[in-house]
């Protein structure tokens, strides 16, 4: 082979570097691009968990408002349910499902007795909404770490306003 | 490769080299952005929950207790995943989420103004409790005026007598304002650090107010109120007003029945600039003009004060037997273990007796005829009494002659003729019976007996009826009226099945006679019953010289000691025949406080609020009996609440040529006759007996004074609060 041949082109090492080199890079980009997916789809769907867990606690101070079903809100001052929850179910956004549960506890004295009666309607208690989306059963996924948050807020008797029915 | 296709490889390696980075790094910020706005967003949620617990816990707190302002002291909740603690005024709590992220609300009623209890009623916090934001709420639930709301933008973020105040809480609700927080520079947060100093890496937070109302509004601030009538009477000279103003809001008396003001001045004898009467038929009953009327609410609170809840001297203080205790002339004591009315007819009876040398507790002394009280004095009932009786050896009259209305147990009035026809009106059915001439009828009553031979016959005319009182034995008496013509009777007795309108028309007949002024005076003080009222004894035989000292000469002086309390309780009547005085002073009494005879000047502790305090009535009179038989009536100057749960009457002034001078009632604090007289317990106004303010007098003025209500206040009922405004300051 004379020398102007070579001058044509690679050599066989040079090939195997470069396309090495070049693989690695895209690899690379590749990886840090689905990272980057997962932390940007992560943040939206812990966003929207968050609106949707506001959105189920909403719908249950809506409920205890109109005393719908009747007794309803009797109900929750009334009784504890945190296992079994006052409420489970899922709701879906932009394909992603949405797991929900709610628990509600009393607030206790330090002194000892829950706090507030209902004859002076001072009754308070502690409502959790916990919501998830890598599935049903689970809270966590491969890669994206827990997909879950949680809302606490305590909610007085006295904040929901007597409709006459 | 030439050099030249060489430089092209490498331009384009480090060109695409370059894009590549440039995409990767806007990647990068994208996701950044997103991650943050994400943050911001769960952050700033869980920063509002934690207001919105906050809120709600205090919500909460204000429903079992109205009253509440974080000054539950010490840990109220204490549970894995919150806590709450209250310090003099300033609450902090904190939420911890179950993924271990804790976020805290905070709540200021303290002003942080200093270690004294200032403005608000509360010392400073401890250190670490020191609320550092400038929003401060304000609980004015228990007040019948709005207040303002102040923000703390003093040193160490305290309330100053300068800083703004840019709005009000109207009377009935609370302010609340919650600040809620979380973020790594609360990463100290815990159980026991509640309230640490923020460190570096960045706090969300966020503040939320409401105002919470109470469904049981409390009633309107006002200088008086009453259950029953409001009844001003002021002298015909033509000049003298009723005065009402207030020393914050609006000047205001209330009245669940009439307000009305006679004599005085004809062109406004009430005045009251911007002020306002609230009263059952929504009128004021006087000239007067800038004055707003309206009706009062019937379920509409007074100022409340339970006796349990009264500031009193106890047992433990310094005692006293109950009794009556006499100053005689040589200035000697002495006490007579028996009520007031036991000790005249005993006195009345044994003009000499001279009782017993009266031992003061050392929180009284007697200095001539002054009695200072330096210290509470807890009048300790006797087997034979309850009541603490101080007076002059001759007693003090509470009403000229001729007055009537002595305060006897029939409410009778001789200057008022229906009184006598109510009284008539009253009586139990008469033994009747025909005679020969006109006619008898006889009424059996309860009366003192025997009855003093003075009051045995009345006559009038030429016999033309007679009324006489004759002793019919365990405690009853016979009214008998004889008509022996039937010619000034109408109705006459003969023939009439009813013959009660008959002893009206002989009682209205001579009240309407002068010659028998004196004789029917005595007579309807008869008929009125004893009472409680006091008078001037009829001591026969002890020589007029040991019966100089009048009320006039006495007084007795609160003046309390080392900043302690100058206290007067007793479980039955307080009569005092002297002038009372002095600053810091406070009388308590299950029964009625009764001041004769010389006026008083006497200012409550603005700490403590209250001046007098009955569960029965508070009369006044300031009559001074003159040498010439003329009156002259002393000035009433008071400053603090005057409490009481049955009627209050000031007698200042009395219509009859022979007073020669009026004199004038002057109150600074609050008045309330609440109309509960007789009840083991306060319920609503005027569901017991009582409830009228009577006053008589040359001028008449009231001036609302917030400063004395600190023990007296609207007790608001536990109960629901509700929400009337919701705004998010950040």
């Amino acid at each position: 082979m004379s020398a102007s041949t070579r001058h044509g082109g690679f050599s066989l090492a040079e090939l195997i570097i470069s396309i090495g080199f070049f693989g690695l890079a895209i690899l690379t980009l590749l990886g840090l691009s689905i990272s980057i997916s997962r932390t940007d789809s992560k943040a939206l769907e812990r966003s929207a968990g968050t609106l949707i867990a506001n959105q189920v606690l909403g719908q249950t101070l809506a409920q205890l408002q109109a005393d719908n079903p009747a007794g309803i809100r009797e109900r929750f001052f009334a009784e504890e349910n945190v296992s079994p929850p006052w409420q489970e179910g899922s709701l879906t956004n932009d394909r992603t499902t949405f797991y929900y549960q709610v628990q509600v506890a009393s607030v206790s004295r330090a002194s000892g007795g829950s706090m507030g009666t209902a004859l002076y309607s001072s009754r308070l208690k502690k409502v959790v909404v916990h919501v998830w989306w890598a599935g049903e059963e689970e809270q966590t996924r491969q890669g994206s770490g827990q997909l879950e948050v949680y809302v606490t807020r305590l909610v007085s008797e006295s904040e929901i306003p007597l409709v006459p029915h | 490769m030439t050099m030249r296709q060489r430089g092209i490889y490498f331009v384009s390696t480090l060109a695409i080299a370059v894009v590549v980075s440039m995409v990767v790094t806007a990647a990068i910020f994208a996701v950044r952005g997103s991650l943050k706005a994400s943050e911001h967003l769960t952050t700033g949620d869980a920063a509002m929950k934690a207001a919105e617990s906050g809120l709600r816990y205090a919500q909460s707190k204000l429903c079992e207790n109205p009253a509440w302002r974080g000054d539950d002291n010490g840990i109220t909740v204490q549970e894995p995943d919150l806590v709450v603690e209250e310090q003099d005024g300033n609450v902090v709590g904190i939420l911890r989420s179950p993924q271990g992220a804790f976020s805290q609300f905070r709540i200021r009623f303290n002003w942080q103004d200093g270690t004294q209890a200032g403005t608000d009623g509360f010392n400073d916090p401890p250190a670490n409790f020191v609320v550092d934001h400038p929003y401060v709420s304000i609980n004015n639930i228990p007040s019948g005026s709005p207040q303002d709301v102040p923000r703390a933008d003093g040193p160490g973020f305290s309330v100053t007598g300068t800083s703004q105040r840019p709005y009000q809480v109207p009377h009935g609700s609370a302010c609340l304002i919650v600040e809620g927080r979380t973020g790594s520079g609360l990463a100290a947060l815990g159980p026991s650090n509640l309230n640490p100093p923020v460190a570096p890496g960045g706090v969300t937070s966020r503040v939320i107010e409401v105002n919470l109302r109470v469904g049981q509004q409390p009633g309107a601030d006002a200088a008086a109120m009453a259950a029953g009538d409001v009844t001003g009477t002021l002298s015909n000279n033509g000049s003298s007003q009723f005065t009402v103003s207030s020393k914050s809001g609006v000047p205001r008396v209330r009245s669940k029945k009439t307000v009305e003001i006679t004599g005085g001045d004809s062109s406004a004898n009430y005045l009251s600039p911007h002020g306002e009467v609230h009263s059952q038929d929504g009128q004021l009953h006087a000239n007067f003009s800038d004055v707003t009327t309206d009706f009062e609410q019937d379920d509409a609170s007074f100022y409340k004060l339970e006796w349990a809840d009264v500031k009193k001297a106890v047992e433990t203080d310094d005692q006293l037997p109950a009794g009556t205790y006499v100053l005689w002339d040589d200035g000697t004591l002495h006490y007579y273990d028996m009520g007031y009315d036991e000790y005249v007819t005993h006195i009345e009876g044994s003009p000499n007796d001279p009782g017993q040398i009266a031992a003061l507790p050392t929180a009284m002394t007697l200095d001539g005829s002054t009695l200072t009280i330096s210290k509470n004095v807890f009048v300790e009932s006797t087997s034979q009494t309850a009541e603490f009786n101080f007076i002059p050896r001759q007693g003090a009259r509470e009403d000229p002659e001729g007055a009537g209305g002595g305060g006897g147990d029939n409410g009778i009035d001789v200057a008022n003729p229906e009184s006598l026809t109510s009284f008539a009106s009253g009586l139990p059915a008469p033994r009747y019976y025909n005679g020969s001439q006109g006619g008898t009828a006889v009424w059996r009553i309860p009366g003192q007996t025997p009855p003093p031979s003075y009051i045995r016959y009345y006559f009038y005319g030429n016999q033309a009826f007679q009324i006489s009182i004759s002793d019919a034995g365990s405690g009853m008496v016979d009214l008998e009226l004889t008509d022996f013509t039937e010619a000034d009777l109408n109705p006459p007795i003969t023939g009439n099945p009813n013959p009660t309108p008959s002893l009206a028309a002989g009682l209205q007949i001579m009240a309407g006679s002068p010659a028998h002024s004196t004789s029917l005076a005595n007579l309807l003080s008869y008929l009125d019953g004893p009472g409680s009222g006091m008078k001037e004894l009829d001591l026969p035989g002890v020589p007029a010289s040991e019966l100089d000292l009048t009320a006039d000469d006495l007084t007795v002086e609160f003046v309390p000691q080392g900043g302690q309390t100058a206290i007067l309780s007793a479980d039955g009547d307080i009569n005092i025949a002297s002038k009372v005085q002095g600053t810091g002073g406070t009388l308590t009494s299950q029964g009625n406080i009764r001041f004769v005879g010389a006026g008083s000047d006497l200012a409550a502790d603005k700490e403590e609020g209250l001046n007098l305090y009955a569960k029965g009535d508070i009369i006044l009179s300031s009559l001074e009996p003159q040498s010439d038989g003329s009156y002259n009536y002393k000035d009433f100057r008071m400053k603090g609440v005057l409490y009481t749960w049955g009627d209050f009457k000031a007698k200042i002034g009395f219509d009859d040529p022979a007073v020669n001078s009026w004199g004038n009632f002057f109150l600074e604090g609050a008045l309330v006759a609440y109309g509960n007289k007789n009840l083991e317990n306060l319920a609503e106004p005027g569901d017991g007996d009582g409830g009228a303010i009577d006053i008589t007098a040359g001028e008449v003025e009231l001036i609302f004074d917030a400063a004395y209500l600190t023990a007296v206040s609207h007790v608001v009922d536990p109960g629901r609060v509700e929400q009337t405004l919701y705004t998010v300051h950040r």
